[in-house]
């Protein structure tokens, strides 16, 4: 839970599940999403409630690493502000594995 | 190849159960993260950026056919159809679920293999010469002294937790093809007396964010004393090595900031509290693995002629085809750097094809390059026409082994959770590019090496021209690094200034060949021209005329 926190940012909670290792995001229905879209905006004020959302669900053994960062939303999307967090919120920028599988690209 | 038995075997399989029960504590949370951790780091299981990844072991990058088979295997079955071979002549999945590894695992202990001491702070997989026992300028087989190496480290309890990971290679070739001076210890093989091998023991070197060069610290160590020098350097530096700041705990810093003399005479006084006895053993087993390594059904051939070949093809065989002390065979080196492709990636479907290509061709083996490229090592040259038809199928006939588009590139930010920019798009693009360039320019020599973070896995400081990506501002900054190599020559390349955006790479690299073409004098390699013009010279080349 150990990310330095902004101030005038929105935040969203996020984590690799346990025992797949995806990525997955604190949803607005209260539940991990591996859907970034649905992924719960949190306030400055409400940091300290979500981490503990992301401890709990640590111990509880559903996922490991849980961590708050910091997003930009517009209409369109939700953005991470951190370049890491962007490419790890879209999965890798190039088209890997057999021909055969298919991708979802975005760079 | 080395033939693992029954205790090889059991220890394995022990290892794989070990490690099932550790998962299934885990899940059922009866082991919290923190403790799992380590578990995991032991059996190379890695939490990266998207997925956790799996690290598998290719002691002394040496597989058999059907070890390969199995590697296939995984990636098909447990991965995304895929494996990435490293600089470390490992393989990694990237996709592996924590609850499939198990099953992984006991998947590669049918074939003797597994994940142990991939990660870590341990001693971590040996690596060696990828055409050891094939190579012409040989003096001994490395291979026997690194599976005495493995034998000796794998599991060693004074060495589980070190000050930090902790690398060896070995050699024993005339020319370096392991980056002997950028490793933790580097051993090369000489012949010594008795038909036993004598080394010379280099220590002190390393990448990562204070690039050192190894020092000589002795030569001529007989076998019999081999072992017991290794265990006591260790153990010193087990005992000196900063615990305190991970970036001041490798060997590499210890033997600067303590001072080579210091170390060397703490080894000597620990060395003479220690029993030898342990390691009397040590020269027998050396000769009884030797005799594994022999290869006795290897008879000279008449070497095939190479006149009439299409051109295609004798361009393969003059790029990707090095001379073998057994005359009419030939050391294949297969490229995993296509045009635009991802370095060291090979699809299962491509790795099935590498296994039968092996038992068809070279006596069912391969190795594993630290270029991240495959090799069949005994080939004879009346099959080099068929091996390369059937790998111009499989998309693996690229002709540019030890070309500068045969580019090493880490996972960077694609993949890796330690990553500041990425690596593979770079390498895609510049592959790309030089391979064109290649056709009008003699660019054989220069290496050029990526890596996504100043760990440095891509080895970027040890290549003529390296590329370090950052992250300066949340965007993506590379820097250029001249004057690397990793050969018996080694050298730490200089950064060439302020870096640049991913887009201005391509143009950077050009500027920077351009000028060297212009520049070298008869016979010149890159690195010559680059210290005899300087620096300065480069960078107004580069930046000026950007
Ligand atoms: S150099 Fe950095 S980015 Fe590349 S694999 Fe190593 S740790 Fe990851």
């Amino acid at each position: 839970m150990a990310k330095k926190i902004k101030s005038d940012l929105s935040y969203i909670l996020t984590a690799n599940e346990l025992t797949t290792g995806d990525v997955v995001f604190w949803s607005r229905e209260n539940s991990w999403t591996d859907t970034l879209a649905k992924a719960s905006l949190i306030s400055n004020d409400e940091t300290e409630a979500f981490a503990e959302i992301g401890t709990s669900s640590e111990r509880a053994n559903e996922v490991v690493g849980a961590y708050l960062t910091p997003v930009q939303q517009n209409a369109a999307a939700i953005t991470p502000v951190e370049l890491r967090e962007r490419r790890r919120v879209k999965g890798p920028s190039i088209a890997y594995g057999a021909p055969s599988f298919s991708h979802d690209l975005a760079a | 190849m080395y033939n693992y038995d029954s205790h090889d075997q059991a220890f394995v399989e022990a290892r794989s159960r070990e490690f099932r029960d550790q998962v299934e504590r885990r899940i059922t949370g009866k082991l919290s993260e923190d403790e799992f951790k380590p578990m995991r780091l032991m059996n190379g299981v890695y939490l990266q950026l998207h997925a956790y990844m799996l690290r598998v072991a290719i002691p002394y990058g040496t597989l058999s056919a059907d070890q390969m088979r199995k590697l296939a295997f995984l990636a098909e079955k447990y991965d995304r159809g895929y494996g990435h071979f490293t600089t470390r002549q490992n393989i990694q999945y990237n996709w592996p679920k924590l609850i499939d590894i198990p099953d992984m695992l006991d998947h590669l202990a049918e074939v003797q293999m597994h994940a142990i001491q991939t990660s870590g702070n341990c001693i971590r997989n040996v690596t060696s010469d990828p055409f050891a026992g094939v190579a012409g300028d040989e003096w001994i087989d490395p291979r026997p002294t690194a599976e005495l190496l493995r034998q000796w480290s794998s599991l060693h309890p004074e060495f589980a937790y070190l000050p930090r990971k902790f690398k060896f290679a070995v050699t024993g070739a005339a020319e370096d093809r392991t980056a002997l001076k950028f490793h933790d210890i580097g051993l090369k093989v000489k012949p010594g007396v008795d038909d036993n091998p004598a080394y010379e023991i280099w220590v002190g070197g390393g990448q990562g964010r204070t690039p050192r060069i190894a020092v000589l610290f002795e030569d001529n160590v007989p076998l019999s004393e081999l072992l017991p020098k290794l265990d006591s350097m260790l153990r010193v530096y087990n005992l000196h090595g900063r615990r305190d700041n991970k970036y001041k705990a490798r060997i590499k810093i210890l033997v600067a900031e303590y001072g080579l003399e210091n170390y060397r005479r703490d080894v000597e006084e620990d060395l003479a509290l220690q029993s030898l006895e342990p390691f009397e053993p040590a020269v027998a087993e050396y000769h009884r693995i030797a005799k594994d390594f022999e290869q006795s059904d290897l008879t000279p051939l008449p070497s095939a002629s190479n006149g009439d070949n299409p051109p295609a093809l004798a361009s393969w065989i003059k790029q990707n085809v090095t001379s073998h002390k057994v005359p009419g065979y030939g050391v294949v080196s297969i490229s995993l750097k296509p045009k635009g492709g991802i370095p060291g990636d090979a699809t299962a479907e491509q790795m099935y094809a590498l296994a039968d290509l092996a038992d068809r061709y070279s006596q069912g083996e391969l190795r594993v390059t630290h270029r991240q490229n495959i090799v069949l090592p005994s080939v004879a040259a009346k099959d080099f026409a068929a091996l390369h038809e059937a790998l111009v199928k499989q998309g693996l006939a690229e002709d540019n082994i030890g070309q500068l588009s045969d580019i090493i590139a880490c996972p960077g930010l694609d993949y890796c959770a330690l990553a500041t920019a990425r690596s593979i798009p770079v390498a895609q693009e510049l592959s790309t590019q030089l391979r064109e360039r290649e056709k009008r320019d003699d660019l054989s020599g220069l290496t050029l090496n990526i890596s996504g973070c100043i760990n440095a896995c891509g080895h970027h400081h040890a290549a003529s021209i390296g590329i370090l990506g950052l992250n300066r501002a949340e965007t993506e900054s590379y820097q250029i690094t001249l004057g690397g190599s990793s050969n018996d020559n080694a050298s730490v390349g200089g950064i060439l200034g302020p870096g640049f955006a991913q887009s201005e790479i391509p143009g950077a690299i050009d500027r920077i060949l351009d000028f060297y073409i212009g520049s070298k004098q008869e016979g010149e390699s890159f690195n010559q021209t680059y210290r005899r013009l300087g620096k300065a010279a480069f960078r107004e080349a580069v930046y000026v005329a950007a």
